[in-house]
């Protein structure tokens, strides 16, 4: 089967940071569903692992930005009934601003997560973007540990339910109980790792800028200097 | 190292908190509405921030606390994609005001109940300016209002929590 060739990381991340940036920064409809467009096309072409979970997540949240939208936006003529509720223009309008803009930062963000794998992230932040030691470090560490959290994770919430007890991250006492554990176990973890590593004598390296633009990122690049221009001339 | 290692395993820790609350996030969010969501919620987001700086006591702490889990939430698929560094940026830095408003000398149960409680205005500013959350002045300052409140027992439990480690 062929395969596209994917973008290089710091691509995705110049277009996932300028795509959600303008997103904030739009208002209009038709802007934000132009933006909208091309991050759908991009996804479905390089993200599509995965990325049922982020439109459940992000369906869910769509109720609650009605409710918002009918409680403080709902002026204008009406548009249709809801049960007892008469819907207007300025809700509806809200509300599909709102739901555009969410998808624009939802599949922004997953065109850089699913495309590559965190560990792949983490290494163009290092060599792309020479990231400095004091964010890149723990990142890595903690994508190196993030595993072993997930079990700790699962382990303490099984023990929590055999023993009868909720694991309700609502209830802040519960959450206290679960953070609590995770923070001693992996404290000492981490305090044996730090020493290891100085005894090892660890040392900080300096990376060199390896930026390689292939022809599918200079294409990503234009269509977005292309979508900034149309929106902001348009 | 050891330093910089706890702030890895509080990137991981709630990385996977953060992760989880997601759901529960979006689940009150559907029933409630969003401004219920952020109340009962959002304390939990500012957490990190008091714990890595009751713990590792230096400066930037608290800003590395809260910004680096949002940067891992950023590159691990959430909804809410790249927009996670803008909070934890924000977030970051009202937390890490009030340790600098005291000098990086106080590390105490106020101080991180303040640096949990601080992030409820960056938060709704990125929410109106994101989500057009936008309402009358009075109405904004009851959301802030509670938020902190969230905020303030969150970073409570986080000092808690950072005392149990450091026996």
């Amino acid at each position: 089967m062929y395969r596209m060739t994917k973008p290089r990381i710091l691509t995705i991340l110049i277009y996932a940071f300028t795509t959600s940036t303008l997103a904030f920064i739009y208002r209009d409809l038709y802007d934000l569903l132009v933006l909208l467009a091309p991050t759908i096309i991009l996804v479905f072409i390089y993200a599509r692992r995965g990325l049922h979970w982020i439109i459940i997540g992000v369906l869910i949240g769509l109720l609650g930005l009605f409710i918002n939208a009918i409680a403080f936006s709902n002026t204008g003529e009406t548009v249709f009934r809801l049960f007892t509720i008469e819907v207007k223009t300025g809700a509806v309008h809200a509300f599909l601003v709102v739901s555009i803009r969410l998808f624009i930062i939802a599949f922004a963000g997953a065109l850089l997560a699913l495309t590559y794998s965190p560990i792949e992230i983490y290494r163009s932040l290092i060599y792309e973007l020479k990231t400095p030691v004091i964010i890149a470090f723990p990142v890595a560490y903690a994508l190196r540990i993030l595993p072993v959290v997930k079990r700790d994770y699962s382990e303490i919430v099984f023990q929590r339910k055999q023993r009868g007890l909720k694991t309700n991250l609502l209830n802040p006492l519960d959450l206290a109980s679960v953070v609590t554990l995770l923070m001693v176990v992996n404290y000492e973890r981490a305090k044996w790792s730090g020493i290891s590593a100085e005894l090892r004598g660890l040392r900080r390296i300096k990376p060199e800028f390896q930026y390689k633009p292939r022809i599918v990122d200079y294409i990503l690049l234009t269509l977005l200097v292309l979508l900034v221009v149309y929106t902001i001339a348009f | 190292m050891v330093d910089i290692l706890v702030l890895g395993v509080i990137t991981a820790v709630f990385g996977v908190v953060f992760y989880a609350m997601w759901s529960v996030y979006y689940a009150v969010k559907a029933v409630g509405g969003p401004i219920i969501a952020r109340l009962v919620t959002y304390g939990v987001w500012f957490m990190p921030a008091p714990l890595a700086a009751s713990i590792i006591r230096k400066k930037g702490s608290a800003f590395l606390g809260e910004f680096l889990p949002a940067f891992l939430e950023a590159i691990l698929p959430t909804v809410g994609g790249v927009t996670n560094i803008y909070y934890g940026l924000g977030q970051g830095l009202f937390s890490e005001l009030v340790y600098l408003a005291r000098r990086y000398r106080k590390y105490g149960l106020i101080e991180a109940g303040l640096a949990s409680a601080l992030p409820a205005i960056p938060a709704v500013t990125l929410d109106a300016i994101l989500f057009g959350d936008i309402y009358p002045v009075n109405e904004m300052l009851l959301i802030i209002i509670a938020i902190a409140i969230s905020g303030f027992i969150y970073g409570v439990i986080a000092y808690y929590i950072s005392k149990t480690i450091r026996k």
